[in-house]
């Protein structure tokens, strides 16, 4: 035990000097978020204002069919009118990004009472054509309904027939917990993918980096036992990679906490409360440490294989490939259950258990049950490790 | 002090197929005495010392050090060996003073007996300078001093020096022959790898000459001079091999 913790000493001591290490795992994950959020939030928001206030040139066919439409049409401040024939040419040709088409004798049909079709024409290719196929949709929107309240006016009836009574749709989460959904959706992939990036700096630097700095060599001469030596180094991966999660968490809860999200200010997120109870939030502790053993442990397996340190860090950067896949799913608007099946499966069963606890609606048997399938993965990793570790022509590249 | 009973080491490559790196040798060193193993690259040598300082475990056959046996006593034979090579690196973002403490830790020494041993092993190798400099900042030289110093931060009874003197520059290594040399006379029970003939002559007692696996002759240049009638160690060591090979 004493060795242990001298060999766990040593590895923080001799990560902690590597200024990569304090970049990579302790200002990066602190930071990443609010600032990554923070200028999304920024340049999104400007694209959305400049969107909203440049004047767009728009084609028209047909405008003498309907006299009255057309000068509704031209009174729109941001809509530039240009005249035009054909109703596809210009739009490909970036002439216009959107041409409406009033087919022949609209308003003579409109005050019969027959139904005719004004088109919208524009390409889902270009965003510019989407925004201002919207924005002229709203305008004949507004025109339609102009058009029927005065006729109903005309023939003595209430306009409030149209909408009889009022439809009001009411969040119930409670204020304080509102947040959590947010965070329910991001936090345990950021989890997960950020302590995946701790643990792979420290697992390949401190077993393929040491092999190939021969210092693997020079402490397997010292008197203590690999279990020993496996587990300091263990340790202190495991401490890493736990570290860099947390922190990366934190940074994120900040810039959610300070509103800044990808979407600008999405209203009434102005009183969102993050709140979760010690309960879940004990939890959700509970269920990191079998993960954390269990990811720990397989970059250890895959560094310690790898004869150089580049060899290492391929094998590593394909585990987080595959990792990041069932980490997504967090992110995802299903609420999977954690049904035997899916519990079973290692990360997955992780980020919808987190996910379930952080909102605050969660099945216990489906936490337990995915406690102990984790604990199951991360021993039996835990032993493949250390079968490994002590393999002499691994250690050795004989 | 050391005997070497038999070791046996196989390794299986998936090329070659199973390579008997060392197979089936005897000797033994004595107190006060530096014994040369002397063989080309892959005759055996790095294998062997790996074993006796039970980094590798045998095939077959054991080794006794200090009357600790390699197989079943191994963290009290690592106890009483410094073990260094030309493969034994340096934690490079370490300072040599927290390097040592770290070995000494491991060697269940307390605090005071580790700070008295680093003050005596810097006066000893001329270490004060660069004792809490980053290793990453040193000079080869330098360097060299450190791993000797890690190596005998335990005092350690038995030395295994595995080609120490490999791709050092001529200061450096008249550094280590130096040491050596005082080790043998603190008493030290020394095995000197090496396939230069010369480091070899310069400064073994006895000679062990090992030549695939095996341990063809062992004895003292002065004896072999007289046996061969040869007079330089490089032309006795192709005699030994040939006469090897052809029976």
């Amino acid at each position: 035990m004493k060795r242990i913790r001298i060999v766990f000493k040593k590895e923080v001591r001799d990560l902690i000097r590597d200024r990569r290490t304090l970049y990579s795992l302790v200002v990066l994950p602190l930071l990443i978020y609010p600032i990554f959020i923070g200028g999304i939030q920024k340049v999104i928001s400007r694209i959305v204002m400049r969107e909203a206030t440049t004047v767009v040139d728009v084609g028209i066919v047909g405008k003498t069919h309907a006299p009255k439409l057309w000068g509704y049409l031209q009174a729109e401040p941001l809509l530039r009118w240009i005249e035009v024939e054909d109703t596809i040419a210009p739009i490909e040709d970036k002439e216009v990004e959107a041409i409406v088409k009033i087919p022949e004798g609209f308003e003579v049909q409109l005050d019969k009472g027959v139904t005719s079709e004004v088109k919208i024409f524009y390409t889902n290719t270009r965003f510019k054509s989407q925004a201002a196929a919207g924005r002229v949709k709203d305008v004949l929107d507004r025109y339609r309904k102009d058009y029927v309240n005065k006729v109903l006016q005309v023939k003595g009836v209430d306009t409030r027939v149209l909408e009889p009574f009022d439809i009001i749709k009411q969040d119930i989460t409670p204020k304080k917990r509102a947040g959590m959904f947010v965070l329910g959706m991001i936090v345990p992939y950021v989890f997960i993918i950020m302590m995946m990036v701790g643990a792979m700096h420290t697992a390949t630097d401190i077993t393929a980096g040491e092999k190939e700095r021969g210092t693997l060599e020079t402490i397997l001469t010292a008197p203590l036992t690999r279990t020993e030596l496996l587990l300091g180094k263990w340790l202190s991966v495991l401490v890493f990679a736990l570290v860099t999660g947390m922190l990366a968490v934190i940074g994120l809860v900040v810039a959610i906490k300070f509103r800044l999200t990808p979407m600008g200010n999405i209203p009434g997120t102005e009183q969102m409360g993050f709140y979760i109870s010690p309960g879940a939030a004990g939890l959700i502790l509970v269920l990191v440490v079998p993960l954390a053993t269990f990811l720990t442990s397989l970059l250890i397996t895959v560094s310690i294989i790898a004869k150089s340190y580049r060899e290492a860090q391929t094998y590593a950067s394909i585990i987080m490939m595959v990792v990041i896949f069932p980490a997504m799913v967090s992110m995802l608007p299903i609420d999977l259950a954690l049904r035997p099946k899916i519990a079973a499966i290692p990360i997955l069963n992780f980020v919808l258990a987190m996910k379930q606890l952080i909102m605050g609606e969660f099945e216990l048997h489906g936490i337990l049950m995915t406690f102990g399938f984790l604990c199951m993965w991360a021993v039996i990793m835990f032993i493949l490790a250390y079968n490994i570790f002590r393999r002499e022509e691994v250690l050795f590249r004989l | 002090m050391i005997e070497v009973d038999g070791l046996v080491k196989v390794f299986h490559d998936r090329k070659r197929g199973e390579v008997r790196a060392v197979d089936g040798i005897y000797f033994e060193v004595n107190p006060g005495e530096i014994f040369g193993l002397l063989g080309l690259n892959g005759a055996g040598k790095t294998t062997t010392l790996r074993m006796l300082a039970t980094i590798l475990t045998p095939t077959a056959g054991t080794a006794k050090v200090d009357g600790h046996d390699i197989r079943e006593n191994p963290v009290e034979v690592r106890r009483r060996v410094g073990f260094l090579s030309g493969d034994t690196g340096l934690y490079h973002r370490l300072t040599p003073r927290e390097l040592l403490s770290y070995f000494g830790e491991l060697y269940g020494m307390d605090r005071k007996k580790i700070n008295d041993r680093i003050e005596e092993l810097s006066t000893l190798l001329d270490m004060e300078g660069f004792l809490d400099v980053k290793i990453d900042k040193l000079s080869q030289g330098m360097k060299q001093k450190t791993s000797i110093a890690r190596t005998l931060m335990h005092d350690p009874q038995v030395l295994l020096l595995d080609e120490p003197i490999k791709g050092l520059d001529v200061l450096t290594s008249l550094n280590i022959i130096e040491f050596i040399r005082n080790s043998k006379r603190m008493g030290k029970t020394i095995i000197f790898s090496t396939h230069v003939m010369r480091e070899a002559e310069r400064l073994c007692d006895r000679i062990g000459i090992i030549h695939e696996g095996r341990i063809i002759k062992v004895g003292t240049l002065e004896g072999w001079r007289q046996e061969t009638g040869l007079h330089d160690l490089e032309d006795i060591f192709v005699e030994f091999v040939k006469h090897n090979e052809t029976h």
